[in-house]
């Protein structure tokens, strides 16, 4: 029995080895409530979550399949963001459902630290979204405390800061922290790991909270201001996609200094401008994503198809790591000369056109 | 394993094509709707549900005429109204401002209520002081309560006039107060005559209780759903909408200036329209604010939206606009300076609309346009009338005009067009 526990536990101990295992939850398709299947073994069979994941499942059962949306909004928005690039974010195994990029993420590279924002700002968006929409009963909806907060007084516009129903980006922000926090607290992590995660986690959420727009307008006779409604406008996700990507691009290499008091993060090179806690960090430079690695949980490039009118990374020349690139042509029918005739149809030409496609050797 | 991987996905291949969209993946028009429709419910409905609350115990109260004297009555209405203020967190210095204007307003009426020609200077005096007062405060302080100033200013007036007669002579301050600051009409601003609000009973004829209480419902929900087209609807077709934002952007280059223009054009009559479904939204409220708060309701309507929408004439929009003021400048500005000159009596008018809502060149500019091309429009069409002898007036005609319009089918068809001409000429135009 004992051994039993302690194989459980070691095996739930290295499958929590990494903070974005949860994310394989995109791979499953929908969490319904199902009466005859308790919750706890819903919760359990969900793929990559921790054991506080599978608490905190318990525990907000119906946020459960907002943040599972909201892994696959971060999933596929990061393989949008990366679909021209070496690595293309392909990090879910769609037979076994593991996250089996771990290894990679594990070492602390750029990519990881977009994967973690851009999850993180994926929980909270999808939380926000679907609160706004009435899909979720709680909502951060306490009605107990419904407080109004004094704007600033030189105007006598209606109060709107309402800590209460539409307060949802914040609740999105809450629990996409409590539940990405569930993930990191393992301990198969070494510390600077974790600083590094929580970064950029957080710098995931200020993202989101940064690109909310306040539309505000007047309401009264002859257009005075005696009441002003107000209400937070989510850009797409793709946006927030974006920015994140921008903040990619910049990220800085950091180091962690272990002091007296609490550990660090501390950029390596003091030349450049300090990093805010809106800008990604990490910790070791990426590899060369050319080649495939099994163990590292890197495809490579081979096979990768490749656009030859272009010297940008996703070039035949660099994408392909100047292995060449094979050509293939294929002879294509579509529909040309389309010409309307009255009345109402409309004739087609069939044209036969060569297309072709590149493929990395 | 790097083959089979590239090629397979966690998605069907619908999924993907839709998630991995490179332009715009999901309808955000809809689901932003949506969001906008719980941020505003969310975020009007406490000053909508507490002036509605203070209504109703304002009716409660005036159920109780009998046993309570009208004159605590009318000091508990006004208590309430300045309560109501103080619990929407309206700015101190704006309700010490309102109820300075009355204090002052009310002495004077008072002291001068044997001076024939009290209403005039009083009028005057009044406009002067809401210009004054916002040139001493801050704009956007002026903006939050310039609705209610309004409609104070022109419910002392009608007390300046009304004085001389003998029934309004011995006004007390407690039934100025109530008549003013009632939480029925003071928020938003609804000028009643001092005869509505001496009528106004609480809950007496069941069946007429009913109905009004019936048409204040539907006033609501109509003022909901304008509110909600104005604001969501419309609202997010708007400048900040990513999404549209972005088409234009992409689109512009391509776009020929012809194209453009009408674009913006489009953009300001999305624009334009939002700003009247607001004021719809405010009337509608307001309509159904005084019918439960015990005012008759034959007299109550504010608005008509149907009728500024697609109107008659321009004289149809400016009235059905905001017909409570309308009737307002009719009774106090016009009818009593009709005796000058008929020209000079509208520009009067259109001046003491314009000055009410302080100094505002826009809004004087808007006015001045308005009454002109109404003017233009009334006096053609009644020419019109006259030689071709049809309906065709800018007011819709009484019975016994003597226009051929209704002797046969030509005629009624004429009529129905040139009337509908004139309509689409004047679509749109607030």
């Amino acid at each position: 029995m004992m051994l039993l526990r302690l194989l459980v536990i070691g095996y739930l101990a290295a499958v929590g080895s990494c903070t974005v295992n949860w994310l394989a939850m995109a791979a499953v398709s929908d969490i319904g409530r199902n009466a005859s299947i308790p919750i706890s073994v819903l919760c359990k069979s969900l793929p990559g979550l921790t054991r506080k994941q599978i608490k905190f499942c318990r525990r907000n059962f119906e946020t459960i399949n907002s943040i599972r949306q909201g892994a696959r909004d971060a999933y596929s928005e990061c393989q949008y963001q990366f679909h021209l690039r070496r690595w293309n974010c392909t990090m879910i195994d769609p037979v076994s459902r593991e996250v089996f990029a771990d290894v990679i993420l594990k070492d602390g590279t750029r990519e990881a630290a977009f994967v973690h924002a851009v999850s993180a700002a994926g929980v909270a968006y999808r939380i926000t979204k679907d609160c706004s929409q009435g899909l979720l009963e709680k909502c951060g909806c306490d009605l107990t405390k419904l407080e109004t907060s004094q704007g600033s007084s030189s105007n006598g516009r209606q109060i709107y800061a309402h800590k209460g129903c539409s307060d949802n980006v914040h609740y999105g922000i809450a629990i996409s922290k409590e539940f990405l926090e569930a993930a990191e607290k393992s301990k198969n992590h070494t510390q600077e790991r974790r600083l590094m995660n929580e970064h950029n986690n957080r710098a995931g959420r200020e993202v989101l909270i940064s690109s909310l727009r306040r539309q505000c307008k007047c309401h009264g006779i002859s257009g005075s201001c005696e009441t002003q409604t107000c209400w937070d406008a989510v850009p797409s996700f793709r946006e927030i996609g974006n920015t994140i990507k921008e903040k990619f691009d910049g990220a800085t290499e950091v180091k962690v200094i272990r002091e007296a008091r609490r550990p660090r993060i501390e950029r390596k090179n003091q030349m450049l401008k300090r990093h805010t806690p809106t800008d990604l960090v990490y910790l070791h430079e990426s590899p060369d994503f050319c080649e495939p690695s099994s163990d590292r949980g890197i495809l490579g490039t081979h096979g990768r198809q490749c656009n030859i009118s272009t010297l940008a990374i996703d070039g035949c020349d660099l994408l392909c790591c100047n292995r060449g690139f094979e050509t293939t042509t294929k002879i294509v029918k579509e529909r040309c000369n389309c010409k309307f005739h009255y009345c109402c149809r409309v004739e087609c030409d069939t044209c036969e056109k060569e297309v072709s496609t590149y493929t990395c050797k | 394993m790097a083959d089979s991987l590239a090629s397979t996905s966690i998605f069907s291949d619908e999924e993907y094509e839709n998630l991995y969209n490179h332009y715009y993946p999901e309808s955000n028009y809809i689901s932003t709707v949506k969001q906008c429709t719980t941020g505003v419910t969310a975020s009007v409905s406490p000053v909508l549900t507490s002036i509605l609350v203070h209504t109703l115990i304002q009716r409660i109260v005036l159920t109780f005429e009998n046993v309570i004297p009208r004159k605590l009555i009318d000091l508990f209405i006004g208590l309430q109204g300045t309560y109501l203020l103080y619990e929407n967190n309206v700015n101190p210095i704006a309700i010490g401002i309102c109820l300075a204007f009355f204090i002052v307003g009310f002495a004077g009426i008072k002291i001068f209520r044997t001076w024939p020609y009290l209403g005039p200077w009083f009028t005057v005096a009044s406009l002067a002081g809401i210009c004054g007062i916002q040139a001493s405060i801050d704009g956007a302080l002026f903006l939050s309560f310039r609705g209610s100033l309004m409609i104070l200013a022109m419910k002392l007036i009608s007390l300046a006039f009304d004085v001389h007669q003998r029934e309004y002579e011995s006004i007390s301050i407690f039934q100025a107060y109530g008549y003013i600051f009632n939480p029925a009409t003071y928020f938003y601003g609804l000028f009643t005559p001092f005869k509505s609000y001496e009528k106004a009973s609480g809950f007496k004829n069941v069946t007429k209780v009913l109905n009004s209480l019936l048409l204040a419902s539907f006033c609501l929900l109509l003022a909901g759903a304008c509110l909600i087209y104005s604001d969501c609807v419309l609202g997010s077709l708007l400048a900040d909408n990513p999404v549209f934002q972005d088409f234009i952007i992409s689109v512009r280059d391509y776009l020929d200036t012809d194209l453009l223009e009408t674009f913006e054009k489009f953009v300001g009559f999305i624009n334009a329209q939002s700003f009247r479904f607001s004021n719809y939204f405010v009337l509608y409220f307001v309509w159904a604010t005084a019918l439960i708060g015990g005012f008759e309701s034959n007299k109550m309507e504010t608005v008509n939206a149907a009728k500024v929408e697609f109107p008659r004439s321009m004289d149809e929009v400016v009235r059905y606009w905001n017909l409570s003021l309308h009737e307002f400048l009719h009774t106090y500005i016009y009818t009593k300076t009709k005796s000058i000159s008929r020209p000079i009596a509208i520009i009067l008018t259109f001046a003491a609309s314009a000055l009410l809502h302080g100094t505002n060149f826009q809004i004087g500019s808007v006015l001045i346009s308005l009454s002109g091309f109404g003017i233009a429009e009334s006096v053609f069409r009644s020419k019109l009338a006259h030689h071709l002898n049809l309906c065709i007036k800018s007011r819709p005609c009484k019975d016994n005009c003597g226009h051929r319009t209704g002797y046969s089918i030509w005629t009624t068809l004429a009529t129905k067009l040139l009337n509908f001409v004139f309509m689409l000429i004047n679509i749109g135009t607030p």
